[in-house]
């Protein structure tokens, strides 16, 4: 699994992560995209016809109250839920039109995931954690890749360990890193930081924030929290299902007044 | 409480599917061995008091000899008929005179089998209604030498009809008869599947009996005359007549006395069969155990709220009890709803009439109690366990059953290990069986306790192969299966018992035929053994062994014979009347101790007439050298009893070959002196220099043609007939653990689905990371067989060396070769592992389906 000489991630437009170029075309895309729980009267909207393109290369924080909708996109962007109407697109793949397995592949090649807790598989050591995806999908990691992928978490030292042996900050380091290593075309992170400590938290939005300018990874995260947001390079705001607003180079203070707005 | 206990129960119902299913088979087997039992037993009391319905007394000998085979009694003297007829009170009396009979059918093969079912008799009919069970339906009672009435089973099996032409082999000879009529027992074919040929008296006592006796005598009294009047006015004749050694019973006596006798001989096989339910029970506490250990650990927050608002820990372990009694009460119910089921089928299998299955309440009570107490003694610990749950672990995360080994319980499992091996080996050595007995269980306890230590690096072992041939399914599967030691050892062991068990059976067999072959091979210098097919239960006529001597292909024809009979070593002044010991006697000539390659230490096997040759043994114990007296009496011995006395001519050596002949053998010349009608248990059989056996074979077949149980048996052949009768007790002593192997199946079915349960965020997360569903079931797939295949292990490891044991103890008894069946036992390790693959499917499957969205959010 480890072997230095293995092939590099080949071809295949899935590895090539949009490294350049603001003007690429949106790593994922949401086309009126609708989600309705239950039927009739008692009918909730969690989704009503967001349009949204997520620019490539670029760290995008969706914001919103609990019940605005933006765990049910992110679900349903990533593959991991499905709308009612309207489609999503991961680059120019239409989700709507995939069968469960291709699904998977999907998320397995092209999508990676940060979950806010319960984010590592706890009998697999840090390093087999990482490479998951790329063993899942029975490939040979780029050892090039994934020791600057390890080498950006700090955890050099403590790959061998089980997830209970690292502390909460340190898994999800391992969890983005597990995100980085297949070279996703897109990653979802809901509320990662939930769980942790501030300072915790600000080392893994840290991280994520060197994947996005160094990398040039896409990131899409899911927060409450305006300091977690004014990490991202434009935050989206929902409110009941709808895009209520957008803010470039969010900043925490930014973020609160726009919060605060919601209870209006 | 209760409430949540019901509550508990109702909401996890579906997880204690496979905690019923192992309770209600278990009780199932139990109630449906019970209830076989108690259903056959009764036919057997309907049918004796049927036969001696109208009987009002029997007269007969009280001489009996003890045999492998139930006692056998003496006859009584014939006259004593005219003497019973002319008692006072009797209205009518005949002899009956019963026998081995067994008629032959169209295709010139024997009807029905003595030794692997119902017997096969043949006696006298009698024209006193009141004696005879017995109903023509067709045709007329025989009334001349040649005729016969045969029992409508035989008749329809046969296809024989009123007027054909029938051959009837007895021990003594094999002849034509015609079928005058065709009977009926009351409503019945036949009595219990037994066959029935049936002559008059005089052709009876020539072909079943001995010529001036009678097996007994059976009485009708006047009427008015009660049973005991009549008894002890028979009595009062036959002592005015002199008559000796004959007891007088009544016809109640005699229907409760052989109504005994059969649920004694019937209990062995209930005695038999409960072993192997409780086998299935005892597999099954392993399953009950693991699901509420589970449950309760996956339950821990519910009950560590319960006990933080004030439930004691007293009501905590008795919600988890209450359960485990409900649990146990509906599986039990059900069970044996299911055992009634399976002693109908049985019932069928043994020819019971049909529709009269019997249900005694003890049966009931004792399927239901056992079911009820295994289940909530198999609960005790995890209900204790939930009762140290503390109020706190409530506000903790969720938590997951990760008990692991501990270090006490492995010392004291290492321990028991090692002091059980060594008590096997250092009984086997010695040949202790006790000491390998106790040493065999204490491995299985010390294995019990090391099971979950050793789990998580047998998996790891078991498992390397697979994580590097399987990738990532494979490495989630190995480290799964390590995951929760306790659980994956307590699954293991449960199948470890069941493949136990089998294991050893077969390293026990394939043991025993090695040692039967090689025996052969190095002792036996004939070319042809002549068998009645019927493992020795009934003989061949002498006849045989005359006939073929006379071909002149032959070179030594050697009759063996045996027969109970009593034996005086030191026959001498003062012990008349004392005849001796009861003794299993062989009948030879010298040609058995030749093609048996018997080493004769001590004077000669040739035995002449009033000659007899001991073993060493025999020898030794009783002091007897060349030329000492011993005097072998058998029944109704047609000898006088000075007669009987022998001279030992030699003494032989059984102890190279597998059991010599017997302890005493006796002159075919003195033998025949006894019991005229004898007959042979086996013949061998040596061709003379420079006949193959290619030729020899088809006219020896030729000759014996006649003779429809006489089978003519190369040695290769004869090794076969000998290795087959293990292979039906070992088919039926594995069709009986196939029950506790499905139960353990179920074990791991059970524990795969509820940690499956306990991992629903980790299998989503792995789905959400790009998992896909077939890698998802085939890892679960996996995991159940690497813990299938570590109770296999154990099993084969455990099967193996107790089967090594008892080997190693019993090697001057036979067992002279150790022999593993590798293949057979390779062979039911895949099967395992493919069993532990069907298990885990449906949990599996159900893995793959769940909801990526909802497992991810499950909190």
């Amino acid at each position: 699994m480890e072997n230095p000489a293995a092939t590099p991630p080949t071809s295949g437009d899935l590895q090539d992560a949009p490294a350049t170029a603001t003007a690429a075309p949106p790593a994922a895309r949401a086309v009126k995209a609708t989600k309705v729980y239950g039927q009739g009267p008692t009918a909730v909207v969690a989704l009503d016809e967001i349009d949204l393109d997520v620019e490539a290369g670029r760290f995008t924080a969706i914001m919103g109250p609990s019940g605005s909708g933006k765990s049910t996109l992110m679900h349903c962007m990533a593959g991991l839920d499905y709308l009612t109407s309207g489609q999503v697109f991961i680059g120019d793949q239409d989700l709507g039109a995939l069968s469960e397995d291709e699904l998977t592949l999907l998320r397995r090649d092209r999508v990676g995931f940060v979950f806010q807790a319960f984010n590592l598989v706890p009998t697999l050591s840090a390093i087999e954690n990482i490479t998951l995806p790329l063993t899942l999908a029975g490939r040979k990691p780029d050892q090039g890749w994934l020791d600057s992928v390890v080498a950006a978490t700090g955890l050099a030292d403590r790959l061998d360990h089980r997830p209970s042996e690292l502390s909460g900050g340190q898994q999800q380091r391992v969890a983005v890193a597990r995100a980085l290593v297949s070279r996703p075309q897109i990653i979802f992170a809901d509320e990662p930081t939930g769980n942790l400590d501030s300072r915790s938290g600000s080392e893994i939005l840290e991280f994520m924030r060197r994947a996005v300018q160094d990398m040039g990874q896409t990131i899409v995260m899911v927060t409450h929290d305006p300091v977690a947001a004014s990490y991202a390079d434009v935050a989206i705001f929902l409110a009941d299902g709808r895009i209520v607003d957008r803010m470039d180079q969010p900043t925490a203070e930014r973020v609160l007044d726009r919060i605060k707005r919601f209870g209006e | 409480m209760l409430k949540v206990a019901i509550r508990g129960l109702l909401a996890h119902k579906w997880r204690l599917l496979t905690t019923f299913l192992a309770v209600a088979l278990g009780v199932a087997f139990v109630g449906g061995v019970l209830v076989l039992s108690d259903t056959m037993n009764k036919s057997f009391d309907d049918l004796f008091a049927d036969v001696y319905r109208d009987t009002d007394a029997v007269v007969r000998s009280t001489e009996t000899i003890g045999s492998d085979f139930g006692d056998v009694r003496a006859g009584v003297p014939i006259e004593l008929v005219d003497v019973v007829r002319a008692a006072d009170g009797v209205a009518a009396a005949d002899p009956s005179i019963e026998g081995y009979a067994r008629v032959v059918d169209k295709d010139g093969d024997p009807v029905g089998n003595p030794a692997m079912g119902a017997p096969t008799f043949g006696g006298n009919w009698t024209d006193i209604d009141e004696l005879n069970p017995f109903d023509i339906v067709d045709g007329r009672p025989p009334e001349a030498p040649g005729e016969i009435v045969i029992d409508r089973g035989t008749a329809k099996d046969a296809g024989y009809e009123v007027g054909d032409r029938v051959t009837v082999q007895t021990q003594a000879a094999a002849e034509e008869f015609e079928v005058v009529g065709i009977a009926a027992f009351g409503t019945a074919d036949s009595p219990g599947g037994t066959t029935y040929v049936l002559w008059t008296i005089d052709e009876a006592q020539r072909l079943v009996g001995e010529p001036d006796r009678v097996a007994a005598v059976a009485a009708v009294a006047e009427d008015g005359l009660s049973q005991a009047e009549l008894a002890e006015r028979i009595e009062a004749a036959l002592a005015d007549a002199g008559a000796e050694r004959v007891e007088v019973l009544t016809g109640e006596e005699i229907t409760e006395e052989t109504q005994t006798e059969i649920k004694e001989s019937l209990g062995f096989l209930t005695t038999f069969l409960l072993v192997f339910a409780f086998i299935a029970v005892f597999v099954g506490t392993f399953v009950i155990y693991n699901s509420f250990a589970i449950i309760v650990a996956q339950r821990t927050r519910e009950l560590a709220l319960l006990r933080a608002i004030g439930a004691r820990r007293r009501q905590v372990r008795r919600a988890v009890v209450v359960e485990a009694l409900l649990i146990g009460l509906v599986g039990a119910v059900v069970g044996f709803l299911g055992g009634l089921g399976l002693a109908t089928f049985l019932g069928d299998f043994f020819d019971l009439p049909p529709g009269s299955l019997a249900v005694l309440p003890t049966s009931v009570a004792t399927a239901l109690i056992t079911g009820v107490v295994v289940t909530v003694a198999s609960a005790a610990v995890p209900a204790w366990r939930a009762s140290r749950v503390r109020p706190v672990a409530a506000m903790r995360d969720v938590s997951v059953d990760t008990a692991g080994e501990s270090r006490i319980r492995l010392a004291i499992g290492l321990v028991g290990v090692v002091v059980g091996v060594t008590a096997v080996v250092v009984g086997a050595v010695g040949g202790d069986l006790p000491t390998v007995g106790i040493g065999v269980a204490v491995v299985f306890l010390g294995l019990l306790f090391v099971s979950p230590g050793l789990a998580r690096p047998v998996s790891r072992v078991l498992g390397a192969p697979l994580a590097r041939l399987a990738g990532a399914t494979g490495r989630l599967a190995q480290v799964n299966a390590g995951r929760n030691p306790k659980r994956t050892s307590a699954t293991a062991q449960a199948l470890m018992i069941g493949v136990g068990l089998v294991s050893f059976v077969f390293v026990i067999n394939s043991s025993i035929r090695l040692s039967i072959d090689r025996t052969l091979e190095e002792s036996f210098t004939g070319d042809f053994v002549i068998d009645s097919g019927t493992f020795g239960v009934v003989g061949l006529p002498p006849q045989i062994a005359d006939e073929v001597a006379e071909l002149p292909e032959v070179e030594v024809v050697a009759p063996v014979r045996w027969s109970p009979a009593f034996v005086d070593f030191a026959p001498g002044e003062g012990d008349e009347g004392d005849l001796g010991d009861d003794t299993g006697v062989a009948g030879a000539t010298a040609g058995a101790f030749e093609l048996l390659d018997l080493l004769v230490v001590e004077g000669d096997a040739d035995l002449g007439p009033g000659e007899v040759v001991v073993n060493v043994d025999t020898a030794e114990d009783h002091g007897l050298g060349l030329g000492d007296e011993v005097r072998v009496s058998f029944l109704d011995d047609r000898r006088p009893e000075e007669a009987r006395v022998a001279r030992v001519a030699g003494i032989y050596d059984d102890t190279r070959a597998a059991g010599g002949i017997g302890s005493v053998v006796v002159s075919l010349d003195d033998w025949s002196a006894a019991l005229p009608n004898a007959s042979d248990i086996q013949v061998f059989v040596q061709l003379a220099d420079g006949v193959s056996v290619a030729e020899a074979e088809p006219v020896i077949e030729e000759l014996v043609e006649p003779y429809a149980t006489a089978e003519v048996q190369s040695v290769e052949e004869y090794k076969e007939t000998l290795g087959s009768q293990l292979d039906i007790l070992l088919n039926l002593v594995i069709g009986l653990l196939v029950l506790a192997i499905v139960i353990a199946m179920l074990g791991i079915a059970n524990t795969i689905a509820m940690s499956i349960l306990e991992r629903t965020r980790e299998l989503g997360l792995l789905r959400a990371v790009g998992m896909r569903r077939r890698q998802l079931r085939a890892a679960i797939r996996w995991e159940a067989i690497i813990i299938a295949l570590y109770g296999t292990v154990l099993g084969l490891a455990f099967g193996l060396f107790g089967g090594w044991g008892v080997v190693r103890v019993l090697r001057d008894d036979g067992f002279t070769e150790f022999s593993v069946p590798v293949a057979t036992l390779a062979v039911l390790a895949v099967l395992a592992a493919v069993l532990g693959l069907v298990s885990a499917w449906l949990p599996a499957w159900r893995a793959s389906r769940m909801d990526v969205l909802d497992a991810v959010s499950t909190e």
